[in-house]
């Protein structure tokens, strides 16, 4: 026993490989741009979510023609809509979005190839570009179906004092944003599945307590409440053509910019010229 | 790592040689066993350092002149007899056997910041030796650990295959940017050895060693397999080389640790 004792210990004194590690470029040297674009080509290439959202890119085949979604807000606004695919072509989809309790949120929302281009371009970057790494992190990239991203966000209302030693703003407000981009659902719907956490200070105050709310999706295409001959019927889920025709236009935006600003509030969807988008709670 | 371990494991074995303390009577290994012939068995473990002849190569992120000292971990199994002489003195003869596997990596990381392994050097050392040794022992006849110096002398042949696989992957940006240094070094030597130790003794035979060494080695011959490329270039260059009597001496220094047993 005691022979086996030390035996053992022999071989894990002999069995001790060494592996270490350095690091090889600082932020001066011309090669670390260049592995910058090789580590965020070797993500993008690795990560198996981007090929599953990449399908959605094809519109007829992924399209989900007349499938109708529910959007709700969590306790705060408890705020509800609803959306139907209403056309898709190889080139744009259209969705009609209603709602009983706010006539702002009624519109359809045209969202074409490059509106899709422009957010795979956005969700490459924001997960897999290490210059963004302080503002964004993803995870499920090695993912088939589900891919979460964090997007950090600050304003800076009053900058840092000299006076203390914080390093902190004197007045700021920071926002959390959390988006679930899942291929159940068209790309840009993952604009309505996540949490907003925002969080204040006013110059000589106290931080304020982190104000939170979710949205969530979910398919409802074949539920009593967007079955018109129910009892149960929701009249948010009313999607005939009497309603559809009644409808503004509003052509998606996205502001590649947005993301590089990371203001508190900054999104990727411009939401001027009649798209007024249901927002999370706060 | 190691250091801890091996002191352990020294510490350890002595006081598993001391597993008789207190116990009452003149129990250690000398009354009984001391002035009698008997077979001797011995699993030790080896630390040396290897020069290695390399082909030259200059990369981004390897480089050699020629000659890489290594630090190498083996082990070593020895089976003897002990003569005694008379008066505390003893002599042994031993047939041993070495074998050392060792591997270093270094994994080269982009920056601290950037997740991204752009080089790689591998570089592993296997060695296989046997030995024959006379060592001349003197006995310090204590109550509890009896404690042996001796002086050995030994002479045997060996080889030692040196391989460094060295790789780094091209960046975007460059060109021809990516490198090789993929080489397979074996060499076959004769070594004659010199070592000073001591033996801890206890009185069931049980003993644990720890020995110093001076290997004088002669290389008799070489034989070199391997590719190279370097950046900006995209020429692989063949290494693949044979020498044979080509005597080439060195000298090695090697600290050895071990247990064994009188029987």
């Amino acid at each position: 026993m005691r022979a086996l004792f030390f035996l053992s210990y022999i071989f894990m004194v002999l069995s001790c490989d060494t592996t270490r590690e350095e690091f090889l470029y600082d932020k001066d040297d011309p090669e670390y741009r260049f592995a910058q674009q090789l580590a965020q080509s070797d993500c993008i290439e690795e990560a198996r979510i981007f090929d599953r959202l990449e399908v959605l890119g094809d519109f007829v085949e992924s399209g989900r023609l007349n499938r109708i979604y529910k959007v709700s807000q969590d306790e705060n606004r408890k705020e509800t809509i609803y959306i139907k695919v209403i056309s898709t072509s190889s080139s744009q989809t259209r969705f009609a979005v209603n709602s009983v309790t706010d006539v702002d949120y009624r519109k359809i929302i045209v969202f074409d190839e490059k509106d899709h281009s422009d957010l795979m371009s956005f969700i490459k970057s924001a997960s897999c570009d290490t210059n963004y790494s302080n503002n964004f992190s993803a995870s499920g990239l090695e993912s088939e179906d589900t891919l979460t991203l964090t997007w950090k966000k600050e304003t800076i209302i009053v900058k840092d004092s000299s006076d203390d030693v914080d390093d902190e703003p004197e007045a700021y407000k920071r926002e959390t944003d959390v988006y679930k981009f899942d291929d159940d659902f068209p790309l840009f719907f993952y604009f309505y599945n996540g949490s907003k956490t925002t969080t204040q200070k006013a110059q000589n105050e106290e931080e304020g307590e982190p104000q939170k709310s979710n949205l969530s999706i979910t398919d409802v295409t074949d539920e009593v409440e967007c079955n018109p001959s129910a009892d149960d019927f929701n009249n948010g889920c009313d999607f005939s053509s009497s309603t559809i025709n009644n409808l503004d236009i509003c052509e998606i935006e996205i502001n590649l910019d947005a993301y590089l600003s990371n203001e508190a509030g900054e999104e990727l969807f411009d939401n001027t010229n009649g798209c007024d988008f249901l927002d999370s709670g706060v | 790592m190691k250091l801890y371990l091996t002191l352990f494991w020294f510490l350890s074995s002595l006081s598993f040689a001391q597993d008789n303390f207190l116990e009452f009577g003149d129990v250690n290994f000398g009354r009984n066993f001391k002035d009698k012939s008997k077979w001797n068995f011995r699993l030790g473990g080896e630390v040396f350092n290897y020069i290695g002849k390399l082909p030259e190569y200059d990369g981004q992120h390897f480089a050699t002149d020629g000659e890489e000292n290594q630090s190498v971990n083996g082990y070593s199994l020895s089976v003897g007899r002990d003569f005694y002489l008379g008066g505390g003195v003893s002599t042994s003869i031993y047939i041993n056997g070495y074998h050392s596997n060792t591997l270093d990596k270094v994994v080269g990381k982009a920056a601290r910041d950037i997740n991204l392994e752009v080089s790689e050097v591998r570089n592993s050392y296997k060695m296989n030796a046997y030995e024959a040794s006379i060592a001349f022992n003197y006995l310090f006849d204590y109550s509890v650990v009896d404690i042996q110096p001796f002086v050995e002398l030994g002479l045997g042949a060996g080889t030692m295959l040196n391989e460094i696989l060295y790789q780094r992957r091209g960046l975007p940006g460059e060109i021809n940017g990516s490198e090789l240094y993929d080489v397979k070094v074996e060499e076959t030597f004769d070594f004659s050895r010199i070592s000073l130790g001591v033996n801890f003794i206890s009185y069931k035979g049980l003993m644990s060693y720890l020995r110093v060494s001076t290997m004088p080695i002669v290389v008799g011959a070489r034989q070199i397999n391997g590719q190279t490329n370097v950046k900006n270039s995209a020429t692989i260059i063949n290494l693949d080389t044979k020498e044979s009597s080509i005597e080439e001496a060195r000298s090695l220094t090697m600290i050895s640790l071990g247990v064994g047993s009188y029987f």
